[in-house]
């Protein structure tokens, strides 16, 4: 599975429990529109850090790198190198 | 293990032992340690919560935000919130320096009937959330007087106590793997590190409040009225500015809380009777509240004094230990932050030790993720308080971070609030420069406001 998708699924499987949530794609704004709220945010930061095996620093911990699976996604590939 | 002991419901527990070892042991039954408790309990980590006090007990903040809900949804407890019938209120009216403003949360998408902010009784409101936390399980014992916490086995930290239960006092020790301070002002572990400090050496706020029967109370309508009639108009929090510092004004279903937030100086050397006398005397010379408390009477013994009022902790978390709501920061109650930080940082801790108790190897991390967090919102709510005073130990870009990843209508609320007195200027700066005025525009808070000439 690539990058996008496995977040995509964290996100959808993990994250978005219970909360009646429609569907999200790899742009679909998930800070801004409250469909990630600071609580699922830590969850997501925990859950990239683990399974990519990376470290998100403290200023990697912008809106601008969350709000959307694709900038999630280049942020990710970036520390990766 | 007292994994057996699934009777020790609550303050039937009196007679109960108090187990030796647990996972984790959460210091105070406030609504930080409830809540830590019970979203622990709900994953079936065992969990022993040590209170100080017999409950219910007296307690100051009775102004809940309506932000409170979602986390009561997390608990589980809003239903029986809910059917305890706290008096709902719609927002704020502020009068700071010759300018009034009202603040409505209907303004900012709160118009659920059902879920408004609230003016509760705390002793009812803590309690609630208490038995909560032992109806899920949580082994709770009250009347504990919990010493200190030794850390030299990073594996199994040991928490000593005091259990005064009964009238005695006979000494133990709990061995467990996390511990969760919410001990309130006490601020057990910050103290025992030595981390706790006072916000600023210029700004020496303490508490003084008391209770009044009969006080008429100002509505959305911003009319004063009848306390009788505070289920027809809904009330706001009333503050106003004095010379010497803020007063607010909270109208319970019994009784109306009264308080002043001043300088310590101002009331130094001064017993009860002198605290008291300085508190209605205020009262009686601040315009709008004259008149409100013109019928009321004063409940005899009420007065309450609290001499810490803004400090924070510069280590709040650890691999084995978490400090959350007033035992990790306190700031100037001027706009409602307390209770519900004590939720958030309660839903971060309890995310961190239920994380470490599933992945060891990661339980640093997981702390580090967490006192980032939880920093970010006290901080927050220092610079919203107390001005420039507050920026002191406060990480400003970790802050506007935190802004720009807030909901917007909580951001929009809080920045709303900033423009109601003369204490927000650096949080309205650090909102500019996070670009939430870009976003939003210039009148980005300032317009869901109402400026008012005068109140009837």
């Amino acid at each position: 599975m690539n990058i996008k998708a496995i977040l995509e699924q964290f996100i959808v499987n993990d994250l978005l429990v219970g909360n009646g949530q429609g569907e999200i794609g790899p742009d679909t704004s998930l800070i801004s529109s409250g469909i990630l709220d600071s609580l699922s945010l830590i969850r997501l930061i925990n859950f990239v850090e683990d399974n990519f095996n990376l470290v998100v620093e403290d200023e990697d911990v912008v809106p601008d790198n969350f709000e959307t699976i694709n900038a999630l996604g280049a942020l990710i590939a970036t520390k990766q190198g | 293990m007292s994994s057996g002991e699934q009777s020790s419901i609550a303050s039937s527990s009196v007679n109960e032992n108090i187990p030796e070892r647990t996972e984790v042991v959460v210091i105070g039954g406030g609504p930080a340690g409830s809540s830590v408790a019970t979203l622990l309990a709900k994953e079936g980590i065992e969990v022993v919560l040590l209170e100080k006090e017999k409950f219910p007990r007296p307690q100051v903040g009775e102004s809940i935000l309506p932000h409170m809900w979602k986390f009561t949804d997390r608990l589980g407890i809003t239903e029986k919130i809910r059917q305890e019938g706290f008096l709902a209120k719609s927002g704020g009216i502020i009068a700071w320096d010759g300018k009034i403003h009202q603040l409505g949360f209907s303004n900012f998408g709160y118009t659920n009937p059902d879920r408004m902010g609230l003016h509760v009784e705390r002793d009812i409101f803590d309690d609630i959330l208490l038995k909560h936390s032992a109806a899920l399980g949580v082994h709770v014992f009250e009347e504990i007087n919990v010493r200190n916490v030794d850390f030299s086995d990073a594996e199994r930290p040991l928490v000593s106590y005091a259990d005064r239960r009964n009238k005695g006092f006979a000494n133990g020790v709990i061995a467990c793997r996390y511990v969760v301070d919410a001990s309130g002002h006490t601020s057990l572990l910050a103290r025992q590190f030595k981390a706790r400090h006072m916000v600023s050496e210029e700004i020496k706020y303490l508490g003084l409040w008391g209770y009044y029967r009969n006080s008429r109370y100002l509505g959305v309508d911003r009319k004063s009225h009848d306390p009788g009639e505070v289920r027809r108009v809904k009330p706001v929090t009333f503050v106003s500015s004095f010379e010497d510092g803020w007063i607010w004004h909270i109208i319970l279903r019994e009784s109306t809380s009264v308080g002043l937030v001043i300088n310590r100086d101002t009331v130094r050397g001064m017993g009860k009777e002198a605290q008291t006398e300085y508190l209605q005397e205020t009262c009686a010379n601040t315009a709008v509240l004259r008149d409100l408390l013109e019928p009321a009477e004063f409940i005899e013994g009420s007065t309450f004094f609290r001499p810490d009022y803004s400090y924070y902790s510069e280590k709040i978390a650890g691999e084995n230990f978490y400090c959350i709501g007033d035992a990790g920061g306190f700031v100037d109650p001027l706009f409602s932050q307390g209770v519900q930080a004590a939720f958030y940082n309660a839903a971060v801790a309890a995310w961190a030790i239920s994380s470490s108790l599933s992945n060891e190897s990661r339980r640093l991390r997981y702390s580090q993720i967490a006192e980032r967090q939880m920093q970010q919102y006290y901080s927050f709510s220092r610079l919203l308080a107390l001005g420039d005073f507050g920026a002191e130990g406060v990480d400003q870009k970790s802050v506007m971070s935190m802004m720009r990843a807030m909901p917007r209508n909580e951001i929009e609320l809080a920045l709303a609030a900033a423009f109601t007195t003369s204490r927000s200027d650096n949080l309205r700066r650090m909102a500019r420069e996070a670009g939430l005025y870009d976003d939003f525009g210039d009148d980005f808070g300032r317009s869901k406001l109402t400026l008012i000439d005068h109140l009837e």
